[in-house]
């Protein structure tokens, strides 16, 4: 055997787990996902056979009015949860970025929601809300009287809301880090200049501050955006898509009708549309972004 | 690398060596604060009588899921508790096995007729799941604060509150002082089973039901005129502020008493005895129209998976379990009703003059069983999720109940009428 | 290292600092609180004030009956998630390592194609496919594993392109010079590649940490009982049937979160240099 068979060989074999394994764990099952789309495939065999069924599953998801109320409470959340995590990961990361004493120490304290598993901020969260006394009633009560408080998330007016603070709050610590970085990255002499030009601290930040931030901004934009298109744990356990339907979103959605209603064709056709909306939407984001910058 | 690899198959290994002895059976059962005192004992008195057989009880947190996980797995245990309505479908589907010929004809015979109708798979006749206890539900009462509003509380089934008596009652408590929200139907157990047992008895007392049971079709039944109205009444409760909250906890009838009813099972004896003692009073289910008081029933119990093997040892458990003394055991100590007609008259508690001769004397008369079709998974959830969206007060009944009889219609019809349901 | 403004920090900036911390600290100073009280009728009253924040009696009775309760096997559940985490980091590491070492500076055809389709595995959300997998997992006869937990979190498309980036950046003098010294594809790889990589193994180490300590969806659909189930599952099925116990739940959720945070004090630096650069190469 040559020398560079051998190596030809190695590198195969060195190669073959990693392309093995995404074959079987994502092209294979996204391709069984497709396929299962137009089938009635059940999770669990029953005693008749699976047959094909054509458009069905997609014709009954799109004249289904709770998928597109999970459509719609996916796409309000994304809208919320997005602008408020990142302003509050950007302010968190100015104030780590300032002179203040401590600062080091804030930063760890501040990074700590992000090492909670979601299902124990859950349980914390839950208690926050609870009617008739939690603490987030005791304060509602020290404006509205005692007596009175919000069912932060047994009330469809609410419920949403309430899981966009939980969320934002539970993951900021990612995207106020990475701005932190973003902001070490900006050069102090800018900052400077602006200065002897007179610039007021307000000054600074729009004219240098968030332009030295656009990269970051737009790698944050895309990535929180999706994460928060598969919102779903924090649904799961505290909500499971209630009051009314009120925080249903896809990825539930699909849980609820794929796993414990078992119609595993339905819920494969519900992830193939997720899929495609998922890809455009960060090819979208892309290409506003680059034209933007070639304009 | 390999020593973590080698570590990973002991521990595994360890794992798996637990059930092989085939005198050795394990039965999962619910995890629940009634019943975990009971299977305790059972598990001990079973493994200390001289059956030859040891068997191990376990408690699964997440029942639901580790069912449907185990199912796929192919690896369940040799004997489960099911929810007994889920029993058609898993007979259907071909999960579990018949047990008729495991009983003794003794303990069959004694079967109270709602718990034997509900282990009965109908198109083989065959029994399928047997249960030790029935369940009931009925309106508890707080007797200070009802008689502190000056209300008179019926004793018998036949002065049973009308739905207008109710809402009476109701807007007359609201104005008592410390009364929060004056009725608790437990929506904080969610959107499971729950409102689809505690439901549907409202709407069976007006003459509704949730399906039509000689055709096995929904729609023109679970959103019949009758339904809405039913559940109209019930959603404007709702919204006069009559009923807890979903996310109000459990506890303001016999905790807080904060609310002077509770519409809820015997399973809550217990707590609502510690919390109330002598103030506790029991009121027959309210009649909604011409059927009069209506309760549910039933409950979880025993099925075998098809694929246990050692059915010995198994029918020796089960006739263990289901022997008069446990199942007396069993209502005793989770404040079900028992199952066996012989054991009624051991409970202190609901045979003749006993505290709880109500829920024996509507459980008798008054019950209804849950639909035994295939679909009862589908079923459940289409009703269960309308109710919980009705009692959130905002959503439109109809329009609900509309969507629950197009989902379980599409789901029968996608399963060709579950043969041979379909003759 | 840039700073927005002059020397001193502003009222502004003090006033925020102050309302960040209280924001992160009072949730979990709350947590504590109700761990730490064994009267389950105190918490609900207290939950209005400010005792709920600050403990006012401290027990370890909620935390003796988390570790001890026999239906919820606390210890196992940590073994578990501790296992399939570190199982799934040392396996994910060696093989899209090895893996991107092969694409970035290999000879073998097919290359450019290979990354292609492996970049565009990239986009497809993992919880678009879980039915199949899970359908393909019950045909294997690998459900209520561990197996079952570890093997999809293995070949990692992200952490296959994190080591690409950076295995094409080595220099190639200094894999040439290595051939010329007889090393094998492989022992350039063992010996020179992988020593040189220690900050993308951090920061995927991190990244895939914190991703399967904190999943939910998969595990909660392939765990039967509490044998190979990971805390997060047995954390919220706890808090599905305790649901009155808030002092027990707090007590598992606080017993729960200590190991990460210790774990995180320990390696900070690495820990914030690694979401930094996932953040800016991803």
């Amino acid at each position: 055997m040559s020398l560079k068979s051998k190596s030809r060989r190695q590198q195969w074999l060195m190669l073959s787990p990693a392309i093995l394994g995404l074959s079987l764990i994502v092209i294979l099952p996204f391709f069984l996902s497709i396929w299962f789309s137009f089938t009635d495939q059940r999770l669990v065999p029953r005693p008749i056979p699976t047959q094909v069924v054509g458009f069905r599953n997609y014709e009954r998801i799109l004249t289904d009015d709770e998928f597109w109320q999970a459509v719609g409470n996916t796409v309000l959340f994304a809208v919320l949860v997005v602008p408020f995590q990142l302003a509050i990961s950007l302010g968190a990361a100015m104030i780590l970025n300032s002179k203040l004493r401590l600062r080091a120490a804030l930063r760890t304290v501040a990074i700590l929601p992000l090492l909670l598993p979601m299902t124990v901020i859950v349980a914390i969260w839950a208690v926050l809300y609870r009617i008739p006394n939690g603490p987030f009633n005791a304060v509602f009560q020290l404006f509205a009287g005692s007596g009175n408080y919000v069912d932060w998330l047994g009330s469809s007016s609410t419920a949403m809301v309430a899981i966009v603070v939980l969320s934002a709050w539970a993951t900021f610590p990612y995207q106020m880090l990475i701005y932190l970085a973003g902001l070490q990255d900006i050069a102090e002499e800018l900052y400077e200049a602006a200065r002897i030009d007179g610039a007021t601290r307000w000054q600074q930040f729009w004219n240098v501050t968030w332009p030295g931030l656009r990269n970051v901004n737009i790698f944050l934009l895309i990535i929180t955006t999706i994460g928060a298109l598969k919102l779903f744990t924090q649904i799961a356990i505290l909500t499971r898509g209630g009051p009314n339907g009120s925080t249903t979103t896809i990825i539930y959605y699909l849980f609820k009708e794929g796993y414990q209603t078992q119609k595993v064709g339905f819920a494969s056709a519900v992830a193939v549309m997720f899929f495609l909306a998922v890809t455009a939407i960060a090819l979208l984001q892309r290409k506003i972004f680059k034209n933007e910058e070639e304009t | 690398m390999k020593a973590l690899f080698t570590a990973a198959a002991a521990v595994y290994g360890l794992m798996s060596a637990s059930a092989v002895c085939a005198q050795d059976i394990t039965a999962w059962v619910i995890d629940g604060d009634a019943e975990k005192a009971y299977f305790v004992q059972l598990e001990e008195a079973f493994n200390a009588s001289d059956a030859g057989v040891t068997v191990k009880l376990v408690p699964i947190p997440g029942y639901n899921d580790a069912i449907n996980a185990a199912t796929l797995a192919g690896d369940l245990p040799d004997v489960i508790m099911i929810d007994g309505p889920n029993m058609a479908a898993m007979a259907w589907a071909g999960t579990i096995q018949p047990i008729g010929d495991l009983l003794d004809g003794a303990v069959l015979d004694d079967l109270l007729p709602a718990v034997r109708a509900q282990g009965t798979y109908g198109p083989d006749e065959d029994f399928y799941f047997v249960s030790p206890y029935d369940s009931s539900v009925l309106l508890w009462g707080n007797r200070a604060i009802l008689e502190s509003a000056g209300i008179e509380i019926p004793t018998s089934i036949e002065d049973a509150w009308t739905a207008e008596e109710l809402g009476d009652v109701l807007a007359k408590l609201k104005e008592q002082d410390g009364i929060e929200w004056p009725l608790d139907v437990k929506l904080n157990y969610g959107a499971g089973e729950w409102l689809t047992y505690g439901f549907s008895p409202f709407i069976q007392s007006a003459g509704g039901d949730i399906i039509d049971r000689k055709t096995w079709h929904a729609d023109g039944t679970i959103n019949s005129e009758s339904n809405v109205a039913v559940l109209q009444t019930l959603q404007d409760w709702v919204n006069a502020g009559y009923v807890v909250p979903a996310s109000a906890g459990d506890n303001k009838f016999y905790g807080e008493k904060t609310a002077a009813l509770s519409w809820v099972g015997n399973w809550m004896w217990g707590a609502h005895k510690e919390g109330l003692g002598d103030d506790l009073v029991l009121i027959p289910a309210p009649s909604f129209g011409e059927a009069g008081p209506v309760s549910p029933n039933g409950g979880w119990g025993w099925a075998v998976p098809a694929s246990t093997e050692n059915l010995d040892a198994v029918g020796k458990f089960l006739n263990f379990a289901m022997s008069t003394d446990q199942v007396a055991k069993y209502a005793d100590m989770t404040g079900y009703i028992p199952a066996r007609a012989s054991a009624v008259p051991l409970s202190a508690r609901y045979g003749e003059g006993g505290e709880g001769e109500l829920f024996a004397k509507q459980a008798a008369c008054c019950a209804i069983v849950r639909p035994v079709h295939p679909a009862y998974p589908v079923i459940t959830a289409a009703f269960a999720g309308a109710i919980d969206n009705i009692m959130t007060g905002t959503a439109d009944v109809k329009a609900e109940l509309d969507k629950a009889a197009e989902t379980i219609d599409e789901d029968i019809e996608d399963n060709a009428g579950y043969p041979p349901f379909d003759q | 290292m840039a700073t927005l403004s002059s020397t001193r920090p502003s009222r502004f900036t003090m006033l925020s600092a102050g309302i960040l911390f209280v924001g992160v600290v009072a949730p979990l100073m709350m947590a504590i609180t109700i761990s730490l009280n064994p009267d389950e009728q105190r918490i609900l009253v207290d939950m209005g004030t400010w005792r709920a924040f600050i403990p006012t009696v401290i027990s370890g009775q909620n935390y003796v009956e988390v570790w001890t309760d026999p239906v919820h096997p606390f210890l196992r559940y940590l073994f578990n998630t501790t296992f399939i985490t570190l199982t799934t980091l040392i396996l994910s590491i060696l093989i899209n390592s090895m893996a991107a070492f092969v694409l970035a500076q290999g000879t073998v055809g097919g290359r450019k194609l290979l990354i292609a389709i492996i970049l565009a595995t990239l986009v497809v959300p993992a919880e678009s496919l879980v039915l199949p997998q899970l359908i393909m997992a019950s045909r294997a006869g690998i459900i209520d594993s561990y197996e079952v937990q570890i093997l999809p979190g293995v070949a990692n498309a992200m952490a296959i392109f994190l080591f690409y980036q950076f295995f094409s950046r080595l220099p190639r003098d200094l894999i040439e010079a290595a051939r010329v010294d007889g090393f094998s594809f492989f022992q350039i790889y063992r010996h020179i590649a992988m020593p040189l990589s220690k900050p993308v193994v951090s920061a995927i180490a991190v990244l895939q940490f914190l991703e399967i300590w904190n999943s939910y969806l998969w595990p909660v659909m392939v765990t039967r009982g509490p044998e190979v189930r990971p805390l997060s599952v047995a954390m919220s099925a706890y808090f599905g049937t305790n649901q009155a116990a808030w002092g027990n739940i707090m007590a598992f959720a606080v017993s729960m979160a200590i190991p990460v945070i210790l774990f995180f004090l320990l390696l900070q630096k690495q820990f914030i240099a690694s979401v930094v650069s996932s953040g800016v190469k991803g």
